[in-house]
């Protein structure tokens, strides 16, 4: 008899488990289908540790949705996005693109922000070819499995961010360019990849490397390297940063060891509009990052996704974040190759954007098989009187900038 | 030079480590329960001085006197009602509910506040001081200061005053401590209570140093624990040692080695004394045999 | 053999049945990646509850098993083209052979440092995950060939596999349950001092029982890796998984054999579709401060879990479980305090 007391409970009990969970997953998946609509799935980190960039691209996604849609659609269809948040969780990012597809019948499919979550869903998509077009994951591992039906919208690949960076220390007379680099890089894919082509490029031209370490993501003290990189009498700093905190972290640190660089670059941090100047006041002045799209250009389309943007989401600064942009882009990109190919046939839409360039607000540029951007630059620009300038290359700079070197003190 | 500037910061790292560990130890001490949310506690109080400088403008300094009242009685309350219950029956129970209040704080503090870096800035702190080659920043002058203050003012409740004795006398032996007339039960409330409270302190101090986020509370009490295992589980002064110890390490490995293999000095030294001293400095032992 | 007893024996038969058949009936890719992540989860609850329940010892390993258990499974793809879906079983023993060393240091002895050095040990095996970058490619990761196949059967493929492991996973719980061993455990649990007195070999048994455990989440971990085609630093590491494994097996019932089945099967499938009930920008938040809020909850006002106290309330006796041991009020025993001596 003893062993009957193990029977009805759980008996019972897994039958409730089982309505219950039935009835979770029942409700979730009534799908709105209206066979003219478009229906886009997109899978966003709006919680958890990605979600301010998170939030700033679901936005941009927001922007152009209520765009396309004030303009009629394309070609007459509405654009419906189903969006869902997987709380910067890669395994619940792979479980919604799989309901985008399977149970909500999504047409097409954009990315999440950042190449940790690109990479995984990226495979979804794959698997049910699937288009799927993303401004935020640009680190050389998205491109490394040689999906076809991948699309990064950015100006070119994070190797090449930091292009316009060398270029200019090569325009430089001899006697004014740095002699000494210095590389505190992040643990990051993406970091790591923008500070190597720089290392590169400047060991070519003969300025030595005085320093070169990574941290962790977790690194908040940046005193130990700041004192190190001025006892190697580093002149010019090329952070390998993924954020503003972890650059805004360094640049007080290297402030309380008194290491003052001629030219601080970083990878990531100084775009970051007024966040940067909240974080670091004076000190924000001189630096320099590379940038894919400024809130002022005068790309064809910009004018049209800012107003919509400040209209959507009004702020008191009226600051538009870049990775609102990279996704809106992503979304013109996408709507391009729909309007192109007159549907939603997904095998058409892919050879069509292997085949063509598209102008977006991130430029005009196309793809090769692998989904890497092909024919695009960056800029780059500097802190300058508390505002932000394309100093390099010349033709486009704003204010008729130039880089300030040495930069002041911070 | 370099040695130099490593353990001068090493030592002011080190003041604020004590502070941040001597609350787990003490709690440890009384109640053998090793409290998982301790570093959530911190950050927790972090967020509150950083709320209390944009919305009333308090002085993070001056706010740890607010914060650790308030954390006192909810230290103290937690223990009452949830813990101590626990503590009777099932040890591990309470273990178990230390880590779901690590999540509750973490979980909140994301909705709260978002999940980007906060970190509390001061007009006060900018300057950095040069002595010859060795630069030493104001702020962490400030916190180091605010550190041993705080770490005194403990020092003197548990050793000089009756509270203290019977808080002591709970923590050698409880059955013996009964005996003499201590009020057990009450005793180990207060003690949570100033465990907690000292975690608060240490909350503004932190984030004047270092940025915070929700889950930076893992990194944070990894670090905790290798100082309390060091130092003796329980032991109060070779908490102190051992953070001293840790952040000295700490700062100097990092001029040596790569900086992402410096955080592996904490776990160096946590395995190193498991095996080859378990009872730390001073104390208990943590992997004792019966 | 009576009709009851037949019923008592039998009755995980018509559920399972019931998993079987499902996929028959055209359940679509969502649903299926909804059931495979529950087994995973429910395997490795079941995994963690022969340390955490049966012995009674708090593992903050398990989630250095599942993040170990990717790695290698992915390293061995990799660099000797072995298929994760074959070698997952091995790459389970070599992870439980790491918990036997942990274990060594951790369990030959009773006290406090059981918790830290798992803690610990989870820290260090995904320190050395984001560190040794000639090996696991650092914070980029691994990344391994996807399988070649309709999306769907592939979706049915894990699902079984996991399916299966899950099987196991409560037959081993079952038979440790039924065994010498099992009696053993429950003993270390009830009071070690005296299991040991009457001629158990508690360190023996406590490290079997962790190395039991570990393989189980390894096992998770392994075909996991696969299942995403990625293993990076973070994602084998997440700490919610932890959490997860815990709180389930705390809301089933701690030290039962069902509990930790049932915790998963009601708690997976209703936290991931709060995700699409609760507002979208707080969900993620809501979601982690939920599970900390039952856990607490639990442990303070139903620390029995919900298949004993449901047991109860219904009137039968309870199996053998935890039994606290009776306590002077105030008075901890011996057994748990004043260990100065």
């Amino acid at each position: 008899m003893r062993s009957l007391r193990f029977t009805r409970a759980p008996l019972a009990l897994m039958v409730m488990a089982f309505t219950v969970a039935s009835c979770g997953l029942g409700s979730s998946s009534a799908t709105p289908t209206n066979n003219k609509d478009i229906i886009v799935g997109i899978s966003e980190p709006l919680t958890g540790d990605k979600s301010d960039i998170g939030t700033n691209s679901d936005n941009g996604y927001k922007v152009w949705e209520s765009v396309v849609n004030a303009n009629g659609g394309i070609n007459g269809r509405k654009v419906k996005i189903i969006q869902y948040d997987n709380n910067s969780l890669a395994d619940t990012a792979v479980s919604q693109y799989q309901k985008l597809v399977t149970v909500d019948n999504a047409d097409v499919l954009l990315g999440p922000v950042s190449s940790a979550l690109v990479i995984p869903t990226e495979a979804v998509a794959a698997q049910y070819n699937k288009i799927f077009v993303e401004g935020t994951g640009g680190s050389p591992q998205v491109f490394a499995r040689n999906f076809k039906n991948v699309f990064f919208v950015q100006p070119a690949t994070v190797e090449h961010q930091a292009d316009p960076l060398v270029n200019w220390i090569k325009s430089l007379p001899a006697d004014q360019r740095p002699t000494v680099a210095g590389y505190p890089t992040n643990d990051d894919p993406f970091a790591q990849a923008v500070v190597d082509t720089v290392q590169a490029g400047f060991e070519a031209m003969g300025i030595k490397t005085g320093y070169k370490q990574t941290y962790p993501p977790t690194q908040t003290d940046f005193t130990a390297i700041g004192t190190q990189m001025k006892a190697a009498k580093v002149d010019i700093l090329v952070q390998g940063s993924v954020a503003d905190q972890d650059a805004a972290g360094a640049v007080k640190g290297y402030s309380q060891v008194g290491f003052q660089p001629k030219v601080s670059y970083f990878a990531s941090g100084p775009d970051s509009a007024s966040t940067w100047l909240q974080l670091l006041a004076g000190k924000a002045e001189g630096t320099i990052t590379s940038l894919d799209w400024l809130q002022e250009s005068t790309v064809p389309g910009n004018k049209e996704f800012v107003d919509g943007y400040l209209k959507l989401f009004p702020n008191k600064d009226n600051v538009v974040p870049a990775e609102a942009a990279e996704a809106y882009a992503a979304g013109e990109v996408l709507a391009a190759a729909i309007k192109a190919t007159g549907g939603v046939d997904n095998a058409k839409l892919i050879s069509w954007l292997h085949a063509n360039k598209v102008q977006s607000i991130e430029g005009n540029f196309g793809w090769d098989a692998a989904g890497r951007p092909q024919g695009g630059s960056f800029d780059l620009i500097q802190w300058q009187q508390n505002h932000l300038n394309i100093v390099w290359p010349s033709n486009v700079a704003t204010n008729g900038g130039k880089p300030t070197i040495p930069k002041p003190t911070w | 030079m370099l040695l130099l500037q490593g353990l001068v910061l090493g030592i002011l790292v080190g003041g604020m480590y004590a502070l941040m560990a001597s609350g787990l130890t003490l709690i440890f001490g009384v109640m053998r329960l090793i409290n998982i949310a301790h570093a959530a506690v911190i950050i927790f109080a972090s967020y509150l001085s950083w709320q209390l400088v944009l919305s009333l403008g308090i002085d993070p300094l001056i706010s740890i006197v607010i914060l650790v009242v308030v954390f006192f009685i909810g230290g103290a309350l937690l223990q009452k009602y949830v813990l101590s219950a626990l503590i009777d029956k099932d040890l591990s129970l309470a273990l178990l509910a230390t880590l779901g209040v690590a999540n509750v704080l973490e979980g909140m503090e994301g909705a709260l506040w978002t999940s980007s870096f906060h970190s509390i800035n001061t007009p006060y702190a900018e300057n950095t001081y040069q002595f010859g080659e060795i630069f030493v920043p104001e702020i962490r002058i400030i916190t180091f200061a605010a550190s041993v203050i705080l770490l005194g003012g403990l020092y003197v409740l548990l050793n000089h005053s009756n509270l203290g004795r019977a808080i002591r006398a709970t923590t050698q032996n409880r059955g013996v401590a009964q005996l003499v007339g201590v009020n057990v039960n009450r005793i180990t409330m207060i003690a949570f209570g100033i465990g907690i409270a000292v975690a608060a302190a240490a909350g503004p101090l932190m984030g004047m140093y270092y940025p915070f986020y929700p889950n930076s509370h893992w990194g944070w009490i990894g670090k905790l624990m290798a100082i309390v295992v060091l130092g003796g589980l329980g032991s109060f002064r070779g908490t102190l040692l051992a953070a001293l110890v840790l952040g000295i390490a700490e700062q100097v490995a990092i001029l040596y080695i790569p900086a992402n293999w410096a955080a592996m000095v904490f776990f160096v030294f946590l395995f190193a004394v498991l095996i080859v001293r378990p009872q730390g400095f001073f104390g208990h032992v943590a992997r004792e045999s019966l | 053999m009576s009709a009851r007893r037949v019923l008592a024996i039998a009755w995980p038969v018509l559920p399972l049945v019931i998993l079987v058949a499902l996929p028959f009936n055209g359940l679509n890719g969502y649903l299926l990646a909804l059931l495979y992540y529950t087994f995973t989860y429910a395997a490795m609850s079941v995994g963690w509850n022969i340390i955490g329940g049966y012995t009674g010892y708090i593992s903050l390993a398990n989630l250095g098993f599942f993040g170990l258990g990717s790695y290698v499974a992915g390293l061995m793809l990799t660099h000797l083209g072995w298929p994760i879906l074959l070698t997952s079983p091995l790459v389970g023993i070599i992870c439980a052979l790491v918990a036997a060393a942990i274990g060594w240091v951790a369990l030959r002895t009773r006290g406090p440092s059981f918790v830290i050095v798992t803690l610990a040990f989870t820290f260090i095996v995904q320190f050395l995950a984001l560190n040794l970058k000639g090996i696991t490619g650092g914070s980029a990761g691994l990344y391994l060939p996807l399988l070649t196949m309709d999306p769907l059967l592939l979706g049915d493929l894990f699902y079984y596999y996991m399916l299966g492991v899950l099987v196991l996973a409560i037959a081993v719980a079952i038979g440790i349950r039924r065994s010498r061993f099992g009696l053993g455990l429950i003993a270390i649990r009830e009071d070690e001092g005296k299991a040991e007195g009457s001629g158990v070999n508690t360190s023996l048994f406590k490290i079997v029982a962790f190395m039991i455990s570990a393989w189980f989440a390894a096992v998770a971990g392994a075909i996991h890796a696969q299942y995403l085609n990625y293993v990076d630093p973070d994602l084998a590491f997440e700490l919610i998984i932890m959490l997860y494994m815990i709180v389930m097996t705390l809301l089933g019932s701690r030290g039962t054999v069902w509990g930790p089945v049932l915790g998963a099967f009601l708690l997976f499938p209703l936290q991931e579709s709060l995700v699409y009930w609760v507002p979208p920008a707080i969900a993620g938040e809501v979601h982690l401060a939920l599970l900390g809020v039952v856990l607490v909850l639990v442990a303070r006002f139903m620390p029995n879990g919900l298949l004993v106290t449901v047991q109860n309330l219904i009137g039968r006796p309870p199996p053998p479980r935890w039994e606290p041991v009776p306590v002077v009020a105030g008075e901890p025993t011996p057994a748990r305090a004043g260990r100065d001596e």
